[in-house]
Order: structure tokens, then C-alpha cells, then sequence
């Protein structure tokens, strides 16, 4: 029985390592071989970066890689604190109106705007070719309000009513004792937050028309996913590799920026998600 | 200029349905295609063709070989000497904002843009671009449809009720175009009468269209080389050919197989069968009920049965086919006319690769059919708000649609000399550093008439014009030209998706070929009847 899990189990983690596995040797196998196979490649002959230095060298993939990190970067840093503030503010049994607060956050869980309305609303508010049409729209996740304010309301209370009686005022009480102990959740939304901004490319395709300005994503999905080939030109090179090479090349930079950030955040993991989960 | 009072008004909030419809709309741009929006308005209606543009062909410029009408385009063994198209630049010298897809690299924007810096100088106007990738084209035509943000001139993505969108967003050109009025500006006369009947919408002219005339035909390439080397110097003659030729140059053993995908167009071409929709005797029909789309069916199973089709072929994308093809995974390959020059382009790397198109032979000899769909790749459009400068947007569109061998052509095509493209022995050879920044996408606003020239390959010229000559003497052409069918503007796309994957399933052996008459049936039901009905009526307004 346990050889018999163990082949299923093999069979199923195959299943997935395989594709992988495709797509790092085609990024890394010579032209020649790629061009021979008709596309892609699970053995290499042996190692070529050529499709790597392509991609970074300063062309249209590296620029839209520093877009990327930098939307990333900062519209998470953008999302958690105004989440944080909501959900914190929300969380305090004192606040004028919070009811009509909440409500309209879970609200605005059952009716998400669609294409044409956010798109009317960031040109009305004059955002159409800039960054923060790429972080103001989308700042404000109520599903992660949510799992933060459920963080917020479990606080000890003495914990708080302690500070409050050594004076400090409730912007204190936030920013030194509620913070400091949100640690886990914040790592786990913030790592929300950062998948979500690293994997949009919609929203840019609407409100940029500068493709100058475009994120790694929807340079991925315009070459990789739609096709359109890229010239040496494209990415400031003289000798193009392959394109299947670059293709795979561009979506290996694109996984590995996000993947490096998991085994960081995978110990805050357990306590934030489950946070959410029982309390809302 | 048209009086706009006669307009039926679209609300914002028809607008907003417009383009929720829109961005949910799948796939292919219903303006490229036979889905309904081929020309004309109402529920059904058709082109009234006395308002048709001149047709005026450019002829300074004399071909290698001669355009033969409807058979032919013109080929050039070399790129001649360029002559000047036009007087003067034809901005007004006020920005033009235009929106157009592309099917290639986002081009560098303007100020690290040698090309497009030149080409403001030369239009005269400053051209501000908004470039879509072709994929995403649906979405970003959508929200600039909703949120009234539509440019001054826009390449038509896909829209259901199209004559109603047209109506109220585009500048109606009929007083600047019709008839001889066209001449004024003579590259968009130099676009064949056939082009512009998918422009006429309620009677009126309300586009540009984008022709690609008989050059967007599909065809069947074969490794011309890799044929030779097997002593193959016959192309089939009838299915039976077929088969055999492609049993013989498949050895999956050797990981190759004879086709790329299964050649359903080549195979239609054999039977002489119209894919939808025909002309019998005079009147409109579908054909999905006749008996030859069985043995189209039943003649790809047995490709596939063979083992002849790359195992892949159902999940590959264009391109790694082209792959294919290079690397000798497979020696046949079903693509478009115009690949043909594409093709040598990708792999000119590649010693000794040599491509031709098969001849469509008849499925037990004789003479097969060529299938000829809609001349154009899609129409654009000048925005109603810009109504107050048509005549110099439209000169703008004449000059993007400037003849093949003039000095306009050249550049457009091929940038600056020396800084984009040199010369070869009487041909332009691109820069490869600079190439990217040359498309910019306008060739979706309006296009020069294709020819055929491939920069050093006249034999490739002689090739291409020699399978036009053969093949054109017989051709299925779409009916649909013309005809509009508000029916097949909202639910062709999704009933023709169906009727797609149940020939997927077919070709695959997962469904009977006989599941096929249950699939046309469900075709029928889901709005196919009421197709058929607004197309008939459309075509017999027609006359």
C-alpha cells in the first residue's frame, strides 16, 4: 500500500515538476537545440543564459521588471497601511459610526465594480497613464480589512487599557502595541497584497497606454500568452536566442522575484491565515 | 457634411451595454470576420452599391508582374525606384489621436522613437498613438468606448450592433468618398470597390477599410525541401494524394509527423464546400447541413487516424507550428497566403529552407476550390466629436494608405534610410536594432494595397504569383461581404466556438462524425435560423 502511495504520489508531483522542469530547460537550452526540437526542451545539451541576458539587458523586460517591483513595492506598502488604519480603526468599540462602516466594506465584498465603471472612475479622477492607477483603484481589499480587523478585535484588552493608562493616546496604541504584535498578519496580508499587485496586468492594459510604463505581467502576457514576437531591437540585444528561450526565460523572471518572498513569510503563515478564519 | 440629426442617439447607458457586450466578446475581432458585422445596419441589411467609393489604381509604378483582377496581386522582383505620392503633408497641423492594435512589439514611445518623430514631421500633425496588443484589443476598445474616450481616429474592435455604435460614434465619410469624390484622396482610391462594401452602414459610408484583399487567403505550405530530398515533386491530387504524401513524411519514431494541425480549409477547398454560408442560385443558404461537411470530417479523422497530425497540434499555438515547420517536426503546414514571405523572413537562419503552397487539387482529382473570406482584416473609423477636420483626418488616411513604390510607402514600411533600413541591391534591408521602432500600428488605420515582394527572393515572388494565377480560377468566397445580421453580431462568435470544438472533438475521435448533425441542429436552434433569415433578407435587399 505505501509503495502504491508513494508511485501516486510521485505520478501527481510529476504531473506538476514535469511542465516546470520544461519550462527551466527551455529557458536555459542553446537556439540551435530549441530551434531542432520545435519548441520546447526537457534536457538541454547544455547551459545557455543567452535567453537571460536578453531578457535583462536593459530592454523592455528589465524595465518592466523594475515597474513591477517598484508597483509591487509600493502599492503594498500603500494597501497595508490604509487597510491597517481601516481595520484597526474599525476594531475600536468607540468608534463613531463603525457599523455603517463595516457594513459598507462587506458591501463592497458582493458588488465589485466591473471593467467600464473602474475604468470611468480612474479617468475621472485623472489617473489614466499614471502608476497610481495601478495601486489607488485596488488599495483597499475588504476581504483583507476584514481578516486584519478580526486580528485587531482579539487584542487583549487589558493589553490596551494598560497603555492607555501609562497615557498613551490611540494613534500610540496602534502604532506600538497593536503593530508590533500584528507581525504574522501583516506578513501574511502585505504577502496578499504583493501577489495581487505583482500578478495584475488588466488594470494596466486599461489605464497605460505608455507601454514604457507596463509591468512584467503584461509584458509576459502580450509576448508569452499573446505572441507577439520580440525583436533584438525589443530588448537591446544584436543576436536574438530562440524565441520559445526568451519566452520561458520571461516567465521563469517573472515566478522567481515573488517565489523568493514565500520562504520568508511561510512561519507567519499558520497564526495569520487562521486569525482570519475564526473571527470576523 | 452629414447632417447628424437623423441619427438614432445612443444613450451612455446603451453605450455602457455596448461595451459590457463587448469586453465579453470572445476571440477573433468580429470586424475581421464573417460574425455579423461585415457591413450595412439594421437586423438585416445590405450594402446599396451606388454610393461605393471609385476604384482608381495607382499606376505610376509599374510591376514585374502585371495584377490580374481577381486573380492576381502585382509582383516586384525589387523595391522601384520610389516616386512621391504626395504634394504636401496632409496634417492640418493639430495632434491626431488614434487608437490601433498591433500584432507585434509595443514600439519605443515617441521620444526614443526616431521613426515616429519623423513621421509627425512628415504627416505634419502630431500623431499620438495608443497601441494595443492585438490580444487585449476587445478590452481596451471596450472601456474607450464606455468611458467616451475614444480617439480621433480608432481602429473598430469588435461591437455588437455595430451600425447603431457606428451611427453615434463615427464621422459619416459618404459626401468625401462616395463615387468619384474618393479621388481626392488617392491611396484610399487605390483600395479595391470589393473593400469597402463592409464600410457601408445604413447606406451611409462610416469607415475605412483595413484590405487585405486576396492575399488573406488560406493556404497549405509545404517544406519544399524536405520533399525534394524524399524525391516528392508532385503536389497531391486528390485526397487519396494527400494521405499518402503525408504517411510518407511522417515517422513518429523520428519525432516527425506530416501536418501541423489538420488542414479543414484546404480539406473544404477539396470538396468545394463553402465553410457557413453559400450562394445557390442566387440565393443565401448555410451550408452546415450539407453532406460534404461529413466527409471534410471524415477525410481529417483519417489524417489524424494515420498519426499523420503532430499529437500536439490541438493545443499548439500559431507559432510553435511555425516552430515545427522549421525544425522538421512537420513538412506541411495550414497558414495564411501572406506567411508565405513571413515565413522566409523567421528562417532565414536556416540553410536550405525552401516553402511552397500546395495546389488544391478536387477530393478525387480535378480542381479544388480556393476559399476566399472577407478582403479585409477589420474597418477603422473617424470619430464623430472629430467630424470638424474629416477631410484632413482623411488625408492622414490616404497617406497611411500610400501605393506600394512610392517614397510614403518606404517609409512607412521601412523607416529612414540609414537609420532603419540600407539598401541591398535594389531592395530595402531592415536594421535589426532599430527595427522595433517602425511598427507603430497605423497600418490598422488604413493600408496600402498588399503586393508581392519579398526583399531578394523574386523567385518567392514568381512562386506566390504563379499559385494565384492557378488557384484564383476557382474560388469560394464569403457571401457574407456586405451583409449585416444583427442576430450574427450578438451570437455567431459563441455558436460558431461550438461548432469549432465539436470538430476539435471529432478531428480527436472523442465525438462520432456523425455528432456533427446534432452540433448544426444546436446551431440552428441557438440563433443560426434567425441568421440564415437576416442574412437572406440582407442579401435579396441587396438585389
Amino acid at each position: 500500500m505505501r509503495i502504491l502511495t508513494a508511485l501516486v504520489m510521485a505520478a501527481a508531483c510529476a504531473l506538476v515538476l514535469v511542465p516546470f522542469a520544461g519550462i527551466i530547460s527551455t529557458s536555459l537550452a542553446p537556439s540551435d537545440q530549441v530551434t531542432r526540437s520545435g519548441g520546447m526542451v526537457l534536457i538541454p545539451e547544455s547551459i545557455s543564459l543567452d535567453a537571460y541576458r536578453s531578457v535583462l539587458s536593459g530592454g523592455v523586460v528589465t524595465r518592466a521588471l523594475l515597474v513591477s517591483i517598484g508597483v509591487t513595492v509600493v502599492g503594498t506598502a500603500v494597501s497595508l497601511s490604509v487597510s491597517a488604519l481601516l481595520a484597526y480603526a474599525t476594531s475600536r468599540r468607540h468608534m463613531v459610526g463603525r457599523t455603517a462602516v463595516v457594513t459598507l466594506i462587506l458591501l463592497s465584498l458582493l458588488f465589485t465594480p466591473g471593467m467600464i465603471p473602474s475604468y470611468l472612475a480612474v479617468k475621472d479622477f485623472g489617473l489614466i497613464n499614471s502608476y497610481a492607477a495601478l495601486v489607488l483603484p485596488v488599495a483597499l481589499s475588504a476581504f483583507n480589512v476584514i481578516v486584519m480587523r478580526a486580528f485587531f478585535l482579539g487584542l487583549p484588552g487589558e493589553v490596551t487599557d494598560a497603555a492607555r493608562i501609562d497615557g498613551a493616546n490611540e494613534w500610540q496604541i496602534f502604532t506600538r502595541i497593536a503593530l508590533p504584535l500584528s507581525r504574522a498578519m501583516l506578513a501574511v496580508v502585505g504577502l496578499f497584497y504583493a501577489v495581487g499587485y505583482w500578478n495584475a496586468f488588466f488594470t494596466a492594459l486599461l489605464y497605460l497606454d505608455d507601454a514604457a510604463r507596463w509591468p512584467l505581467q503584461l509584458v509576459l502576457r502580450t509576448y508569452v500568452v499573446n505572441e507577439n514576437p520580440l525583436g533584438a531591437a525589443d530588448l537591446g540585444i544584436d543576436r536574438l536566442p530562440a524565441q520559445p528561450s526568451l519566452q520561458m526565460a520571461i516567465l521563469v523572471t517573472s515566478v522567481v522575484p515573488i517565489l523568493c518572498i514565500y520562504p520568508f513569510l511561510q512561519r507567519h503563515f499558520a497564526t495569520g491565515v487562521l486569525t482570519g478564519a475564526v473571527k470576523g | 457634411m452629414k447632417s447628424t440629426s437623423s441619427r438614432s442617439v445612443l444613450s451612455r447607458r446603451h453605450l455602457l451595454g455596448l461595451g459590457l457586450t463587448t469586453a465579453v466578446a470572445s476571440g477573433a475581432l468580429a470586424a475581421c470576420t464573417s460574425s455579423g458585422t461585415s457591413g450595412t445596419g439594421g437586423p438585416a441589411s445590405a450594402v446599396d452599391t451606388d454610393i461605393l467609393p471609385t476604384y482608381r489604381s495607382f499606376d505610376e509604378v509599374v510591376p514585374d508582374l502585371a495584377p490580374q483582377p481577381g486573380l492576381t496581386s502585382s509582383g516586384f522582383f525589387r523595391y522601384p525606384d520610389p516616386v512621391a505620392f504626395s504634394d504636401s503633408a496632409p496634417g492640418d497641423g493639430r495632434p491626431i489621436n488614434a487608437m490601433v492594435q498591433t500584432f507585434l512589439a509595443i514600439p519605443p514611445a515617441l521620444p526614443q522613437n526616431a521613426y515616429w518623430q519623423e513621421m509627425n514631421r512628415r504627416l505634419g500633425s502630431d500623431l499620438s498613438l495608443s497601441i494595443t496588443p492585438a490580444g487585449e484589443y476587445a478590452a481596451k476598445f471596450a472601456t474607450a468606448v464606455a468611458g467616451g474616450t475614444l480617439p480621433d481616429m480608432f481602429h473598430v474592435g469588435p461591437t455588437p450592433s455595430l451600425p447603431a455604435f457606428m451611427e453615434a460614434r463615427a464621422t459619416d465619410l459618404t459626401d468625401h468618398l462616395s463615387g468619384d469624390a474618393i479621388l481626392n484622396y488617392p491611396g484610399l482610391a487605390n483600395l479595391e470597390t470589393d473593400c469597402w462594401k463592409q464600410c457601408v452602414i445604413n447606406g451611409r459610408i462610416m469607415g475605412i477599410p483595413i484590405a487585405r484583399g486576396i492575399i488573406g487567403v488560406p493556404v497549405l505550405y509545404a517544406r519544399s525541401d524536405v520533399l525534394r530530398e524524399r524525391g516528392i515533386d508532385e503536389d497531391p491530387a486528390s485526397f487519396a494524394d494527400l494521405l499518402e504524401l503525408c504517411r510518407e513524411l511522417t515517422a513518429p519514431q523520428a519525432n516527425t509527423w506530416a501536418l501541423t494541425g489538420v488542414p479543414m480549409a484546404y480539406l473544404r477547398g477539396m470538396l468545394d464546400l463553402p465553410e457557413r454560408w453559400a450562394l445557390e442560385d442566387g440565393s443565401f443558404v448555410s451550408t452546415l447541413t450539407d453532406e460534404r461537411h461529413l466527409q471534410a470530417l471524415e477525410a481529417g479523422r483519417a489524417l489524424e487516424a494515420a498519426g499523420t497530425v503532430n499529437p500536439d497540434s490541438a493545443v499548439a499555438p500559431l507559432s510553435q507550428k511555425k516552430q515545427w515547420l522549421a525544425a522538421q517536426t512537420c513538412a506541411l503546414h495550414a497558414d495564411s497566403f501572406v506567411s508565405w514571405f513571413g515565413l522566409y523572413q523567421q528562417n532565414a537562419g536556416l540553410d536550405g529552407f525552401e516553402i511552397h503552397a500546395l495546389s488544391v487539387p478536387g477530393y478525387d482529382g480535378g480542381q479544388g476550390s480556393q476559399v476566399q473570406p472577407i478582403p479585409n482584416v477589420g474597418i477603422s473609423a473617424i470619430n464623430i466629436d472629430a467630424a470638424d477636420r474629416v477631410e484632413s483626418l482623411l488625408a492622414v488616411a490616404s497617406w497611411f494608405a500610400a501605393p506600394f513604390g512610392t517614397e510614403e510607402y518606404l517609409f512607412q514600411k521601412y523607416g529612414i534610410e540609414g537609420t532603419h533600413f540600407t539598401w541591398d541591391d535594389g531592395d530595402p534591408v531592415v536594421d535589426p536594432d532599430t527595427a522595433n521602432q517602425v511598427e507603430l500600428g497605423t497600418r490598422y488605420i488604413a493600408d496600402a494595397t498588399r503586393v508581392l515582394y519579398a526583399p531578394g527572393r523574386s523567385e518567392v515572388v514568381e512562386q506566390a504569383y504563379d499559385y494565384q494565377s492557378r488557384s484564383n480560377t476557382k474560388v469560394i468566397k464569403d457571401p457574407t461581404l456586405g451583409l449585416y445580421s444583427e442576430t450574427a453580431s450578438r451570437h455567431y462568435d459563441s455558436l460558431n466556438g461550438a461548432l469549432l470544438s465539436l470538430e476539435l472533438d471529432i478531428l480527436a475521435g472523442r465525438e462520432p462524425v456523425t455528432a456533427w448533425t446534432a452540433g448544426v441542429e444546436e446551431f440552428m436552434a441557438g440563433g443560426g435560423t434567425e441568421i440564415i433569415d437576416e442574412y437572406r433578407r440582407a442579401h435579396a435587399e441587396a438585389g
